[in-house]
C-alpha cells in the first residue's frame, strides 16, 4: 500500500471527486469504491471518512437524505452547488501541486 | 446458497453496541450501524460461518478499535456546533443588512434613548437580564418543543437538538453571569460612548436570541426534514 500521509491531505478532494461523479453514495461505500479504484493501495479509514463527511456536510458541500434499505435505515450523501464549485478549485490546486512537485523532484524530465 | 443477511434483532443489537460505545445519538448511530451490517454481510460472502459476535469484533476494528466510535462522534459534534454557528451568524447578519438593519438600528437607538434617560443604569440591566433569562425559559419549555415538533425515536435523543439546546443554554449562562456581576455594583452611569456601546452590545443580544429562539427551530425543522423526514410531526 502507498503511503497514506501523502493521501490524507486530499481526502476531501477525493470524497467531492467521487461523489461528483458516482451521485449519491453512503459511507461504507464510498470506502469500498475507492479501494477498488485504487486496487487496494488505498483506503480510507472509517475513523477519517467520516468526520471528513460531516465535516463537509456542515460546510454545505454535501447534503444528507436517509433512505430505508431492508431492515435498516442508510444515509446517503450528495454533492451540492458549492461543492461542485469547490471540486473544480480542489482539482485545479492539485494539478498545479502536481506540476510544482514534478518540477522540484525531476528537474530534467519534460512534462508531456 | 442465499448470502447471509442480518436479522432485525442483530440490527438491534448493533444500535445498543454503538449506544455502549459512547456513541448515544440517533443520527450518529444510523450510518455506523449500517456501515457495521454492511462490513458485517460482506465478511460473511467469504466466511459465512463466522458467528455475528466475533464479525462485529472484527469490523469494529477497522474504525480503530474501542475508541474509534467515541472519535467519530466527538468529530460529528464538532461539525454539528459548526453547522449550527454557521446557521445562527447567517441569519443575524441579516439584521446588520438592508432592510433589516431599520430593526437593528431602532433597537439601538431606543436602548441609548433608555440608558439616558435613566438615573441609574442599574435598572435597565436588570430588567433586560430578567427578560433574557424569562425568554429562555419560556423558549426551552414551552415554544421550542411545540414549534420544532420532533418525534424522537425511542431510547434515542438527535445531537443536533442537543447542539442547539447547548447553544443556547451556554447564551443563557453568561447573560446570568453578567447579571450576578451588575448586582455587585450598587449604582452606575455611562459616560456617552459608553452608553453607545452598552445600546449596541444589548441590541446584538437582543437579535442574537430573538434568531435563536425563532429562526433556529425551523432551521432545524428543515435538516430533519431532510435527514429523517420519518420523526417530523405534521
Amino acid at each position: 500500500m502507498g503511503s497514506n500521509q501523502l493521501y490524507k491531505g486530499s481526502l476531501a478532494t477525493i470524497i467531492l471527486k467521487l461523489l461528483e461523479e458516482k451521485g449519491r453514495m453512503y459511507g461504507y461505500q464510498i470506502t469500498q469504491e475507492v479501494k477498488a479504484i485504487s486496487a487496494g493501495e488505498f483506503v480510507i479509514t472509517e475513523g477519517a471518512l467520516y468526520p471528513m463527511l460531516h465535516k463537509l456536510e456542515a460546510d454545505g458541500m454535501l447534503t444528507v437524505e436517509t433512505e430505508m434499505i431492508g431492515n435498516r435505515m442508510r444515509k446517503y450523501y450528495s454533492i451540492t452547488h458549492d461543492g461542485k464549485k469547490e471540486v473544480v478549485d480542489r482539482m485545479a490546486e492539485m494539478e498545479a501541486f502536481i506540476r510544482h512537485m514534478q518540477t522540484l523532484l525531476n528537474p530534467n524530465i519534460e512534462l508531456a | 446458497m442465499s448470502e447471509r443477511k442480518l436479522t432485525e434483532e442483530q440490527i438491534d443489537d448493533l444500535y445498543e453496541f454503538c449506544y455502549f460505545s459512547l456513541v448515544p445519538y440517533y443520527d450518529v448511530q444510523v450510518e455506523l450501524v449500517d456501515h457495521l451490517a454492511s462490513a458485517i454481510e460482506d465478511l460473511w460472502k467469504t466466511k459465512p460461518e463466522t458467528p455475528f459476535e466475533e464479525a462485529v469484533h472484527i469490523v469494529q476494528e477497522q474504525f480503530g478499535g474501542e475508541l474509534g466510535f467515541y472519535n467519530i462522534r466527538k468529530q460529528k459534534e464538532k461539525a454539528m456546533k459548526r453547522k449550527y454557528r454557521k446557521l445562527l451568524l447567517h441569519i443575524v447578519a441579516e439584521f446588520y443588512k438592508v432592510p433589516k438593519i431599520m430593526i437593528t438600528l431602532v433597537l439601538s437607538i431606543g436602548l441609548y434613548l433608555a440608558l439616558k434617560s435613566t438615573p441609574n443604569d442599574q435598572w435597565l440591566f436588570i430588567a433586560a437580564t430578567a427578560l433574557f433569562i424569562g425568554a429562555s425559559f419560556f423558549h426551552r419549555f414551552y415554544f421550542f418543543p411545540r414549534h420544532i415538533r420532533i418525534e424522537t425515536p425511542e431510547k434515542h435523543y438527535f445531537l443536533f437538538d442537543d447542539v442547539a439546546n447547548r447553544g443556547v443554554h451556554l447564551k443563557t449562562g453568561i447573560i446570568f453571569s453578567g447579571a450576578l456581576l451588575n448586582l455587585s455594583t450598587h449604582h452606575c452611569n455611562f459616560s456617552q460612548t459608553g452608553s453607545i456601546i452598552m445600546a449596541a452590545s444589548i441590541s446584538f443580544l437582543i437579535v442574537l436570541f430573538y434568531c435563536d429562539y425563532f429562526f433556529i427551530p425551523g432551521k432545524m425543522r428543515e435538516h430533519f426534514q431532510d435527514q429523517f423526514p420519518q420523526f417530523v410531526k405534521a
